[in-house]
């Protein structure tokens, strides 16, 4: 009987140490520059996610500040890059199919931040270039001008 | 009693061996950085009017005004431009599109645009086509500018007013 409580007891300290999988990394959110304040913006500018594979899941939460003085939608997407860093390809086009965006179309309140869950999570049965590039996109839907801006997070994916 | 404790070690092992595989392929190392920065721009004007144009004769921006994007951002930034076609403004049943194509035809405009004062004109693609670069590599507080070109259709058969809109993209470099 001794034998088997000690067995148990092993058990569960093996079953204890095995390795887990890994909880999202808390990120600290740097804070912007005051004079960003009531200018809209998105962070961070880049997304670098290394040593991915097929199966693989990588997440992060963007920024989107709306500047102006009145509440905004914005548009959360993904989008092809206009370019690439030097050694990327453009994402195949089914990665678009790999990126789930939490909150595609926030509505934020004047001078209001928002993070918003990226997440990256590519078949276990598709390949992919050895380095690729997508972007994810935040547009102020509210503007009416002819000429209009949209921000862009450029996501940098090197596999494995 | 030896064998009771045999299966449930063997049963332990069945349990902990595959779990502590997969959980570690699951895991395995996949790193995600960001470095901070906020990328953030403003255009100003935000429309222009070419009003009335003439079949083959191109208008554009160059005598006034030009279009100046802010640049707030705290990273290098490139801009990059494209459109949404054409859109016939007009009440439907009217409504008329005109195609959008990089070279004029009956009822087909383009826009251009250009960041030296009008003396080198570049298409500005139609959604969904990559959009093209209007500036790269712009430094903090640096703000660039740019016109634009209205390529006239070289005939009409519909003259309903029609609207673009251009959507510039800011990302770091």
């Amino acid at each position: 009987m001794k034998w088997l409580v000690t067995l148990i007891v092993v058990a569960g300290l093996l079953l204890a140490g095995c390795p887990q999988p890994s909880e999202p990394t808390a990120v600290e959110t740097p804070t912007p520059p005051p004079e960003l304040y009531d200018k809209t913006w998105l962070s961070p500018g880049k997304v670098e996610v290394g040593n991915f594979y097929p199966g693989a899941r990588a997440e992060y939460m963007i920024s989107v500040h709306n500047g102006s003085d009145e509440p905004a939608e914005f548009s959360v997407s993904y989008r092809q890059p206009g370019e690439v860093d030097e050694g990327y390809v453009i994402a195949p086009p089914e990665a678009e199919s790999w990126v789930t965006i939490d909150d595609p179309a926030p509505v934020l309140a004047a001078k209001a931040t928002r993070e918003v869950l990226i997440v990256l999570e590519m078949p276990g049965d598709v390949e992919a270039p050895p380095k690729w590039e997508f972007w994810i996109a935040a547009k102020d839907v509210t503007q009416t001008g002819m000429v209009q801006t949209e921000l862009a997070c450029r996501w940098l994916v090197v596999m494995k | 009693m030896k064998k009771t404790l045999l299966a449930i070690l063997l049963a332990v092992a069945l349990i902990v061996i595959p779990v502590g595989s997969a959980l570690a392929a699951d895991s395995a190392d996949v790193t995600v950085t960001a470095t901070p920065g906020w990328v953030s721009i403003t255009v100003a004007p935000t429309g222009y009017d070419f009003a009335i144009i003439l079949a083959g004769v191109n208008k554009d921006t160059t005598a006034d005004p030009i279009f100046t994007i802010t640049n707030n951002s705290t990273v290098i930034m490139d801009v990059d431009i494209e459109c949404d076609g054409w859109t016939d403004i007009a009440l439907p049943p009217e409504s008329v599109e005109w195609p959008y194509a990089d070279i004029a035809a009956v009822d087909t405009g383009s826009l251009n645009f250009s960041t030296d004062d009008g003396s080198t004109w570049t298409y500005i693609p139609e959604t969904p086509a990559a959009a093209t670069a209007l500036a790269a590599g712009v430094g903090t507080g640096t703000d660039p500018t740019f016109d634009l070109q209205l390529e006239a259709p070289t005939s009409f058969t519909h003259v309903d007013e029609q609207q673009s809109i251009i959507t510039l993209t800011a990302s770091a470099t």
